[in-house]
């Protein structure tokens, strides 16, 4: 459980330190002021603060001190005085039940940035007294903060023991659900809180934010399907993969057979049979490979009835030698042609490996700098180099040349500049890489094309010259020999086809599955426990409506909770339509409560820790008032409940007299809330 | 000329220039405060001492320097930088480093601080680090004294 032990915010005056420190136990505690404007709200802030959930009552784009009230960060008013504040910042100690942590966090400070915040693991009374207390440093509110080990929320998250689920985001990536989305559902804020129903989650492109939310807090078994889905993702890289995998096998195995392959499917999909059949391979000249063997077969058989002797064909076979004599001197030429890219091309993919070796270092160096200039922030200097450290003029991160003239990039620039060069030199030598492949592949082609020239060119001329009248031609042995050789490689190659066809049709029939597989998916896939869960929900939130008076509807039979957003309806409707201004605060409570009464009686995620800002909003009579806090101390002390409420009038007073003294803690503000420490 | 596309002038912006890592002062601070950290007696290191490591790790050859030192090696070549003296200058207007009466270089408190975080950080100067580490202390003065001294030609 997430329970909040203490709170204490130093102000720096010349005056002196104002500030407040309280703690907080474990039920309901009352923040309470006679009067307005004492600073309950900035209390909270505080808290919200520490915790780096500024962004609940900022929004996205609240980050930093930037949202946070006056009083931290430019002036604070005593007896009729202001004085102008110097530095602030706040410790939260919070306890998950078994261990302790204080946290820190500046809200203004020359020397470090706020989006550092420091852990000390220990309460806070031993931070003054103990110097060896262990303590680290976390970023928080920046990218990677609630990801990287050394993110703020990742800390958080693994604190609490929450393990935040995998969710889809707007721009079809999947995300982590973000703590600050969790906590908007629990700490309801004064200016935004009570326009909605978890009005105050800032909006992080999570698709379906609300309902995300809401289903993690009851724990539902969506998550479950998400898993699924994952699986069949994976499914989905394999079919692809092999898919791709067979296709490159056969393109090769005809390409070095001189074929080429038609009617492929480069991607996957349902093949019908007649496509199947459509794929089909060509020689180089156009022929289909089965019409090919049968040529090349007949082509044979007439060697083989023939036996001509030399003499008969002498012209001929001058010819013949002449003409085979010119086509290997043009593919030698070819070779020395390609020979000379090739070593071209080898140089340049040499040059680019190294470039990109040396861009690597680079990058991993200029970021260690960045992250050099943030440690230096900590240590009470900054080797930001923006001024000089002695006469504090401005100079540049350049220590060689006067930079008067000349304006450097700055050390996240550079990073990005070094980062696209990079990309750059990748895209160039994943092009070499290519066409070296390519020239590789020729080369060896025309080579072995050479090879059997030569061969025949040996045999015609000893033919012309060598042999005896009588004795059979070599040149025809040789083209027979040839033929043979020919017609073996290209039945293999049908036989390799067969195999493809088979294999594609396997992989086809995968997809087929895989499709389905996909599409049977539910959208809203709640179990029956989850049905449970969400029942449960609507009767607790009705029984919470009823006892809060809610008034703006006869029969409360009408009202469900929406499967497909998990928020409250009447008759399909959205709840707060049709609802009074007071009555949708009473919404507000009664569903705010119900999230966590559900969690606590079925085990949910609820970090069990509700903040209302002024829950007496829209002039709710105190009667209703007094309902409302009597439900808050029957949840007992499974929970922590904050309140901040202003008691103006006697019956409010009334109604928190009246509690029993041991149900609840009061942390009375008579003044103000920071004075003088 | 009446044809003319353009109409307005062109302006060109000085665009900002790249300076390389091993230029940056936030870089050559910490890495001449690591060497003292790591291979100087009690943090101190003499200037020729910071050279000659600073020298090796950047031509990235400390093998050399060991070989050297355990005597079985060439008399290795030495190039002398100034960026070197000039980070010194800084890493002493930052409060890192504070120079000794017998002209050596120390690190003051702030900077142990400061290095003994960058070291607990694995992440941070991995290379540097290691380098360094394995080069430890064994320069001691007397060797450098050894490798300037004119009799040796």
């Amino acid at each position: 459980m997430f329970k909040i032990n203490r709170l204490k915010v130093e102000i720096e005056t010349v005056n002196g330190t104002y500030g407040l420190d309280e703690c907080f136990s474990k039920g309901l505690n009352f923040i309470s002021s006679q009067d307005n404007t004492k600073g309950k709200s900035s209390i909270l802030e505080a808290i919200y603060y520490c915790l780096g959930f500024e962004q609940i009552i900022g929004g996205t784009n609240g980050i930093g001190s930037k949202v946070l009230t006056s009083v931290f960060k430019s002036s604070i008013e005593d007896k009729n005085k202001t004085w102008s504040v110097l530095e602030s910042g706040a410790y939260l100690e919070i306890s998950n039940g078994i261990s302790v942590v204080t946290i820190y966090r500046n809200m203004v400070s020359d020397s470090k940035d706020n989006k550092l915040v420091t852990v000390y693991y220990s309460d806070l009374n031993s931070i003054s007294n103990n110097h060896s207390i262990q303590s680290e440093d976390y970023y928080v509110n920046m990218p990677n903060s609630a990801t990287s080990d050394r993110g703020f929320h990742t800390f958080l998250e693994k604190f609490l023991h929450i393990e935040l689920p995998i969710v889809n985001a707007t721009d079809g990536n999947d995300r982590k659900l973000y703590l600050q989305m969790i906590f908007s559902a629990s700490f309801i804020e004064q200016k935004h809180g009570w326009g909605d129903l978890l009005s105050g989650m800032p909006f992080f492109g999570i698709k379906e934010s609300k309902k995300r939310t809401i289903e993690y807090l009851l724990n539902l078994g969506v998550f479950e399907t998400e898993k699924e889905k994952s699986k069949l993702k994976d499914l989905k890289t394999k079919i692809d993969s092999n898919w791709k995998s067979i296709i490159d096998t056969i393109s090769l195995e005809s390409a070095i057979r001189d074929c080429y392959i038609l009617n492929i499917p480069v991607h996957p999909r349902i093949l019908k049979d007649f496509e199947v059949n459509n794929i089909s391979i060509y020689t180089n000249k156009g022929i289909r490979i089965d019409k090919k063997i049968i040529d090349l077969e007949k082509e044979l058989n007439e060697l083989s009835e023939l036996k001509p002797k030399v003499i008969d064909n002498f012209e001929e076979l001058h010819n013949e030698l002449e003409l085979t004599e010119k086509e290997i001197y043009e593919l030698d030429l070819k070779v020395k042609n390609i020979t000379e890219s090739l070593s071209f091309e080898e140089e340049s993919v040499n040059k680019l490996v190294k470039s990109i070796d040396i861009l690597n270092k680079d990058i991993q160096n200029n970021k260690d700098v960045a992250r050099l200039q943030k440690l230096g922030s900590d240590n009470g200097f900054d080797i930001e180099t923006e001024c000089c450290p002695v006469c504090k003029q401005k100079i540049q991160d350049n220590i060689l040349v006067d930079t008067s003239n000349n304006i450097f990039m700055n050390i996240d620039q550079n990073i990005q500049h070094l980062i696209e060069q990079k990309k750059l030199l990748e895209f160039s030598l994943n092009g070499h890489i290519h066409s070296k492949k390519s020239l590789l592949n020729q080369k060896s082609q025309i080579e072995s094309n050479i090879i059997t020239l030569t061969k025949l060119a040996q045999t015609i001329r000893s033919d012309l010259y060598e042999s005896v009248d009588t004795s059979n031609s070599e040149t025809i042995i040789l083209k027979k020999i040839n033929l043979q050789q020919r017609i073996e490689s290209l039945t293999e190659l049908t036989q390799l086809y067969d195999k493809f066809r088979s294999d594609i049709l396997e992989l086809s029939d995968l997809w087929t599955n895989y499709l389905d597989k996909k599409n049977s998916l539910p959208k809203e896939n709640y179990s029956n426990s989850d049905y449970k869960k969400i029942n449960l929900l609507k009767t607790k939130f009705i029984d919470n409506l009823k006892e809060y008076n809610y008034s703006s509807l006869s029969d409360f039979n009408t009202i469900d909770i929406s499967k497909d957003t998990l928020l409250p309806t009447i008759d399909g409707f959205d709840m707060k339509f049709d609802s009074s201004a007071s009555d949708s605060i009473r919404l507000i409570w009664a569903y705010t409560l119900a999230l966590l009464q559900v969690s606590i009686e079925m085990n949910g995620n609820h970090p069990k820790i509700i903040v209302f800002d002024e829950p007496a909003q829209q002039s709710i009579v105190p009667e209703d008032m007094n309902k409302f806090i009597n439900s808050l101390v029957k949840l007992g002390k499974k929970s922590q409940i904050i309140l901040a409420i202003t008691l103006n009038s006697d019956e409010l007073n009334n109604i928190v007299n009246k509690l029993d003294e041991n149900s609840y803690y009061n942390i009375s503000i008579e003044n103000k809330a920071f004075s003088l420490l | 000329m009446d044809n003319n596309i353009i109409m307005g002038d062109i302006v060109f912006d000085v665009k900002p220039d790249a300076v390389p890592y091993n230029c940056r002062i936030s870089y050559k601070v910490p890495q001449i405060c690591l060497i003292m950290y790591l291979c100087g007696w009690n943090c101190t290191c003499s200037l020729v001492k910071l050279q000659i490591i600073s020298h090796f790790l950047k031509s990235d050859n400390i093998d050399d320097l060991i070989a050297y030192i355990d005597g079985q090696g060439k008399i290795p070549v030495i190039r002398f930088d100034s960026t070197v003296n000039s980070t010194l200058k800084f890493a002493v207007a930052y409060g890192l480093v504070n120079q000794e009466k017998n002209g050596k270089f120390k690190l003051s408190e702030n900077g142990k601080n400061f290095v003994s975080q960058i070291v607990k950080n694995k992440e941070l100067l991995v290379y540097e680090t290691n380098t360094l580490k394995t080069l430890s202390k064994k320069l001691s003065e007397e060797k450098i004294k050894e490798l300037f001294d004119p009799r040796r030609y």
